[in-house]
């Protein structure tokens, strides 16, 4: 199998539409949010990075087993819209149990194909759950990163393609984890610009609540979704306190907004901490897109992207039906003056570094 | 020593000599001249009283702990209690002290009497009263809780005392019933002051309830201000107040790296004014101290234990940012004008502690220096060094606290 490929990004840049698009290729496992699921949306970073020997029991809690935050998310009815997995009916899993992290999007994803419906998705997900359980439960003690490397292959030769393109939300606040952990991976990293990014993050209920747990995780000194240690509680807010897992209020959670100023704050932050591990990789291993050329020429971009994923000569029939998956980004929504500069200022740092990309 | 033995008899404490205060030698063994009831013991300044109590008397000290029941409460007294003296290094002396002289029972501050009227442990009669059980909460949805502790929870210590005919009431209250006032903030009732929170609330009706105590029944009103560590060791065992706040800016420093790395370098404003002063007293100098008023059988009325010479917010909040590693903050006072958004979400943070650090308040302590005479220990310095100790201490806590927090990359 060859050079591992990620395809990064601070999240909301539209990266799913690359999945979309690999997904279609007739050579390319499309691996769509395995880090984001695996690592519970960031909460579980460190152990999915672990350099080991991790067993094959902490590799299936880490992938086979429903994840807290996630869990609490289909209980809730505020699942976000990359998860494919439709829980209860003639599914496997239900809202109450869980979805397994590798379930929540990235086997609808590979096994439903195109034109499936996410009923249809999840029923095919759920055909090849117990052949990927089999795999990873008989997994000798190994890092990590070997376990998903051999797992990703796995998935690719049982979907009859000969390379793997794992892309997840967000992942580029841990392509540095990437990078030592894949020593020979190349990277494809898509920018936006991170106004419209931080808008989307905004309304976003992964991005959300990522924000809310980041919050109550620096407030409680644990994660409150991995342990249930609350010595700290008095010192959340009232305006926090819905969100614990065991006091979760759904509705406060649908019409919470993470505030604009954050999001750019963070936008800029992992441009920064991102553009910086990248830059330190040799060039031809980095293949940086922007999301607002990709959409107003789809198919130079995708052939570019398909060009540095696959030495083949790019697929004329697939680069057409790629492309026309593009859709003209939506109209920016009106924004306060007040606001509009704030989050010009806290994407600031950003823009200038993104500004610099090739 | 039978309780009713220990529990014979009544007037003053019963002081130690200087040698046994010392350590010494054991404190002889004698019946106790003098009873004592503590609420709080398993808090910070319960645990600093009963300690002062053990090391400075021969007292008999009954101590009321939740638990759900005797064996239990006595556990978690103890517990608690050997924390509070490995914090204050005071030795497996006055842990012995404690087993021996302290008996524990359950009870509860928000039922009628604390639950323990018919207990056959709590027998008056009582010489001293120490109600420091309380709520430390803030936020609104911790109001009932808070009303509970502190208002009913001292009617119903009240309702105990006055059944076993305690001697003196001593309330812990909190210098802070001073509210909104500013400027010199007299020894005197509190009475109609506007206060900035649950918590102040709480405790200006609690002292007003104490109003309805019995004929006789000499009450105290102990106000201490903002309580630390203490002195020698800077530890403390419980962190509202001081470490509340520097918990708050700890926290706000570690979302902004889990957002931005390097964000906490960004100067901010911060809706304080540099130059007012934050009365903070060590655990140990309030223990001292109430200790020092029942010994010298200081009369009902207020008191309070505050500093003589408390350091301003600029220096101490300037020494907590230092030690967070955060850019030296422009202090603004009441001006929020054009906040950022990092400004304004600091701000709304810190709302419990804004009162605290944008007006002046200067306590008299004249009804307590009266008392204590000559006889007053001078205040520890609390100059930069020393509040940076006290910061460090907590720091080292938190750190070791949050070793397994999870990464943000």
């Amino acid at each position: 199998m060859s050079a591992p490929v990620f395809i990064v990004g601070t999240g909301r840049c539209g990266s799913t539409l690359l999945s979309n698009a690999i997904r279609v290729h007739p050579r390319l496992a499309s691996l769509s949010e395995m880090l984001t699921t695996a690592t519970d949306l960031g909460g579980r970073i460190a152990a999915c990075f672990d350099a080991g020997p991790v067993t094959a029991d902490a590799l299936a809690t880490l992938l086979l087993v429903p994840p807290p935050k996630q869990t609490l998310m289909h209980r809730n009815g505020v699942s976000m819209d990359e998860v494919l997995y439709r829980p209860g009916g003639s599914a496997r899993f239900s809202a109450e149990t869980g979805v397994p992290a590798i379930l929540q999007t990235t086997l609808p994803h590979l096994a439903g194909g195109p034109g499936a419906d996410p009923a249809e998705a999840t029923l095919a997900a759920d055909a090849v759950f117990d052949e990927v359980a089999r795999f990873v439960r008989t997994r000798p003690p190994a890092p990590m990163a070997a376990h998903l490397a051999a797992l990703f292959a796995w998935l690719a030769r049982r979907f009859d393609r000969s390379r793997w393109v794992e892309r997840s939300g967000g992942s580029l606040r841990i392509v540095q984890r990437l990078a030592d952990a894949f020593p020979d991976a190349r990277f494809v990293h898509l920018v936006r610009d991170g106004r419209d990014v931080a808008r989307s993050m905004s309304r976003h209920a992964g991005f959300k609540l990522m924000f809310i747990a980041a919050a109550l995780t620096e407030i409680l000194g644990v994660d409150p979704f991995e342990s249930a240690d609350r010595r700290y509680a008095g010192d959340i807010p009232d305006e926090l306190a819905g969100f614990l897992p065991e006091a979760f209020d759904a509705a406060a959670f649908h019409a919470y907004r993470a505030p604009l100023a954050l999001c750019g704050l963070y936008w800029s932050g992992e441009i920064l901490a991102g553009t910086r591990a990248l830059a330190a990789l040799p060039p031809d291993r980095v293949l940086t897109l922007r999301y607002e050329a990709l959409a107003a020429r789809p198919s130079d971009e995708l052939h570019r992207l398909a060009g540095f994923i696959d030495p083949e000569p790019v697929d004329g029939a697939w680069l057409a039906r790629a492309a026309a998956m593009v859709r003209p980004p939506a109209p920016r929504p009106a924004t306060d003056p007040a606001t509009q500069r704030e989050l010009d200022q806290a994407c600031a740092s950003g823009l200038a570094v993104i500004e610099t990309l090739s | 020593m039978d309780l009713a033995a220990l529990l014979a008899g009544r007037g003053p404490t019963n002081p130690a000599s200087q040698e046994e205060r010392q350590g010494l030698y054991p404190p002889v063994m004698e019946v106790p001249r003098a009873t004592h009831l503590v609420t709080g013991a398993t808090g910070f300044i319960g645990g600093a009283l009963v300690a002062e109590l053990l090391q400075r008397t021969r007292d008999a000290i009954v101590v009321v702990v939740r638990g759900e029941n005797d064996a239990a409460a006595e556990a978690r007294f103890h517990a608690a209690f050997a924390v509070a003296c490995r914090a204050y290094q005071l030795g497996e002396g006055v842990l012995d002290e404690a087993r021996r002289r302290c008996r524990v029972v359950a009870g509860d501050i928000t039922a009628p009497g604390l639950g323990v009227e018919r207990h056959p442990n709590v027998v008056g009669p009582i010489d001293q009263f120490w109600h420091s059980a309380a709520s430390l909460r803030y936020e609104d949805r911790y109001r009932v809780e808070i009303r509970n502790t502190n208002v009913a929870g001292t009617v119903h210590a009240l309702e105990l005392a006055s059944q076993l005919g305690a001697r003196c009431f001593n309330y812990v209250s909190t210098a802070y019933v001073a509210g909104t006032r500013t400027g010199e903030i007299l020894e005197t009732a509190a009475g109609e002051a506007r206060t900035n929170n649950e918590y102040e609330r709480s405790k200006c009706d609690a002292e007003a309830l104490l109003a309805a105590a019995p004929d006789g029944m000499r009450v105290r009103l102990i106000r201490p201000s903002v309580v630390i560590g203490h002195s020698r060791t800077r530890a403390a065992t419980s962190f509202s107040g001081f470490y509340g706040a520097l918990r708050q800016f700890a926290q706000f420093g570690g979302l902004l790296e889990r957002m931005q790395p390097g964000l906490v370098q960004t100067s901010l404003r911060l809706g304080a004014a540099a130059d007012v002063t934050i009365n903070l007293i060590p655990v140990d100098r309030v223990a001292a101290e109430l200790v020092d008023l029942a010994e010298r059988d200081a009369p009902a009325g207020v008191y309070h234990l505050t500093h003589r010479r408390p350091p301003t917010v600029g220096a101490v909040v300037r020494r907590m940012f230092a030690e967070l590693g955060f850019a030296e903050p422009v202090f603004s006072g009441e001006d929020r004008e054009g906040f950022t958004y990092l400004e304004r979400k600091l701000d709304q943070q810190l709302r419990f502690f804004r009162s605290y650090m944008g007006t002046e308040k200067l306590f008299d302590r004249t009804r307590v220096d009266g008392v204590l005479g000559a006889d007053a220990a001078p205040d520890v310095d609390l100059d930069d060094a020393e509040i940076t100790a006290h910061v460090r201490w907590y720091l080292g806590v938190l750190r070791s606290e949050r070793a397994n927090l999870p990464v943000a990359r």
